[in-house]
């Protein structure tokens, strides 16, 4: 990334006289043509899955598909009869509760995806612009607000979120029995979106420190543009890049936190009929019947292990393919 | 050294002081009345207040804080809310099993991924290190109970109707009753956790071990005909294990953190168990008492690895001493 000035210098006499044929209204460009790497089989599939397991869900949405809704016909099979119970109209079977499996995949993938979206989202807003304003004054405001990274980073995630939740999504039944939780899939997000804001801080503040050093900041200050120019036009764009591959492996670790709170019990959908991927997991697995039929409870595991790869492998391509070392992130 | 080890702590204090107030301003943000939950059928308005003014719950959040701290301090963390124990006893009963679970989780992923990573970086970019590479990528991504499911199916772990749940119970030893039982009791729990882990670390070791393959005293080392496994393991290994240290040590307070989800599958009563629990039940003395020990803990490890790059680093020695 700090090499295409000189790349393009070295390089111009080659582009210019290549592009000498070119028609009279093109462009002329300077940057040199580099051979990129095949993004390979593995990716597209990633993708594909990914392209799939959303399609899905919108379909579903437009259908009407629920979890009590059988989507040919009702069957009734005995508990724990997995096999027995996959048919044509059932091609997973029925889980526990006589629920289509497949059709708890499809819902259950829309309440884990908007969770991860809306988290990454929250986390970037927030996180992200805290970062950048910490790495471009540095200063006071930067030891301030890494100070708090620094305080938060030293709870140990996974209680930090049991906290988070119990705050957000700590609710009274009619008695006033406060032990229950009703965690809707706004607030789950909210509280992964705050667990994840000193990551994120962290990551964005180290890249905003390393931009702001360079000519083109000093330049767009000499020629006085003011901070959230400079903030939102000049540093924003490079940092943005690598942010990007970050987003995406965020978005798989997402994904897993809250799959581990869906199987303690205080993820989406505790304490009401919501359905997602780590609760169909956490409810199958708490049944008698798990020994006679495991694969009521692998089908969303290996659906939310796929998901997660897929994630995780097109977070890495994508990092491979902008060019940002490792240690960055 | 000492002095040096001594500064670090005295750092490490206002971290520890705000993440105490943080999590005592969380506790009592959370809603629902601790005095409803502990009374049960027996709650009256009378009774309730009574139950509150009792440990102190009806004064404005700052005393309780400094009140709270000047008795922490002296490591007196109160009475439960849910049974009127001391919280220091449960602590230290779910903490001895807890710390075991750590430690067996770190011996164990460290024994598989050292191997495996050194090998991975000494034949970088062979067949065996593609392999290598696209395994810990795959169990990177697996979540950690999908992992001890797997483990406790395939080994064929029996059910056992728990609380008011089936779980698979394992029944542990403490160690100082019997060491082997022990460590065999908590051998599938810690291993669920340790193979994500050692995931991790193997990719880190690769990273570190392949770029100082590059350097020229290995070269040196070889051409003074060194066998290679010498020199991987006596020239290469110990300044490729800086990352790994730092991780390492924040895997410490991450797992004694993260412990709940292995426990609540294995059925143990460790650290994570209580914290979680005692969250559900509103019982804030134990969730503020061993939040408050994990992160200190967390601390504490942090500070002994810095020490420890003093350890591995002659060169990070001299600069600390004349720094």
């Amino acid at each position: 990334m700090t090499t295409t000035i000189d790349d393009a210098l070295s390089s111009a006499p080659t582009t210019l006289s290549s592009s000498a044929g070119a028609s009279s209204g093109d462009i002329v460009t300077l940057a040199p043509r580099k051979k990129r790497k095949p993004w390979g089989a593995a990716f597209w599939l990633s993708v594909v899955w990914l392209i799939g397991v959303i399609g899905s869900t919108i379909v579903a949405n437009f259908v009407g598909w629920k979890k009590e809704v059988d989507f040919l016909g009702a069957v009734t099979v005995s508990e724990g009869d997995w096999r027995g119970s996959i048919s044509l109209a059932h091609p997973l079977g029925l889980n526990f509760a006589g629920n289509d499996i497949l059709v708890n995949l499809v819902v259950g993938a829309k309440n884990s995806l908007i969770i991860a979206l809306f988290t990454v989202v929250f986390g970037f807003l927030v996180g992200g612009i805290a970062g950048m304003v910490a790495g471009y004054f540095k200063g006071r405001v930067d030891t301030v607000l890494s100070f708090i990274t620094n305080v938060l980073l030293s709870l140990p995630a996974l209680l930090f979120i049991l906290l988070l939740i119990a705050v957000i999504s700590g609710a009274e039944d009619e008695a006033g029995l406060a032990t229950g939780l009703q965690s809707s899939v706004m607030k789950v997000s909210l509280s992964l979106g705050i667990l994840s804001i000193p990551t994120i801080f962290r990551v964005v503040r180290a890249s905003t420190i390393q931009f702001s050093q360079r000519e083109f900041v000093t330049a767009a200050r000499a020629m006085g543009a003011k901070v959230p120019r400079i903030l939102a036009g000049e540093i924003l764009p490079n940092v943005a890049k690598p942010m990007m591959a970050f987003g995406l492996v965020a978005a798989g670790t997402v994904m897993v936190i809250e799959g581990g709170l869906s199987f303690l019990g205080v993820g989406v959908g505790a304490g009401t009929d919501v359905t997602a991927w780590g609760k169909q997991i956490q409810e199958a697995s708490q049944r008698k019947d798990l020994e006679s039929a495991p694969m009521v409870a692998f089908i969303p595991a290996l659906a939310l292990f796929f998901t997660v790869l897929a994630f995780n492998f097109i977070g890495d391509k994508v990092r491979e393919r902008l060019e940002v070392k490792q240690a960055a992130l | 050294m000492a002095k040096y080890f001594f500064r670090r702590l005295l750092v490490a204090i206002p971290t520890l002081l705000v993440v105490t107030l943080l999590t005592n301003a969380m506790l009592s943000l959370i809603p629902g009345d601790p005095s409803k939950v502990a009374l049960g059928t027996a709650w009256t308005e009378e009774t309730g207040k009574q139950y509150l003014s009792d440990l102190g719950l009806d004064r404005p959040f700052p005393v309780r804080y400094f009140n709270w701290l000047s008795h922490a301090v002296r490591l007196d963390f109160g009475i439960s809310f849910y049974d009127k124990g001391p919280v220091l006893d449960r602590i230290t009963r779910a903490f001895p099993q807890s710390i075991q679970l750590v430690l067996m989780i770190l011996i164990m992923s460290l024994l598989i991924a050292v191997p495996v990573g050194v090998y991975s970086a000494y034949r970088a970019g062979s067949r065996v290190d593609r392999i290598i590479q696209s395994a810990c990528f795959a169990a990177l991504s697996v979540p950690g109970f999908v992992a001890g499911l797997l483990i406790i199916l395939l080994l064929g772990l029996k059910l056992k109707y728990g609380d008011d749940k089936y779980v698979f119970l394992v029944d542990y030893v403490p160690f100082f009753k019997n060491p082997f039982q022990s460590v065999r009791s908590l051998f599938l729990p810690a291993l669920s956790v340790a193979l994500g882990q050692a995931a991790g670390f193997v990719r880190i070791i690769r990273t570190d071990m392949a770029t100082t393959l590059q350097d020229d005293f290995v070269l040196m080392a070889k051409s003074k005909g060194m066998s290679d496994k010498y020199i991987l393991f006596r020239h290469a290994f110990r300044p490729s294990s800086f990352t790994l240290m730092t991780v390492t040590g924040i895997a410490i307070g991450q797992l004694l953190g993260g412990l709940v989800i292995v426990e609540q599958l294995f059925g143990l009563n460790g650290i994570g168990t209580e914290i979680f629990r005692s969250i559900l039940q509103r019982d804030y003395a134990t969730t503020l008492g061993a939040v408050t020990v994990v992160t200190v803990v967390f601390v504490l490890v942090a500070t002994v690895v810095d020490m420890l790059y003093g350890v591995i680093d002659p060169r990070v020695r001299q600069a600390r001493k004349f720094g």
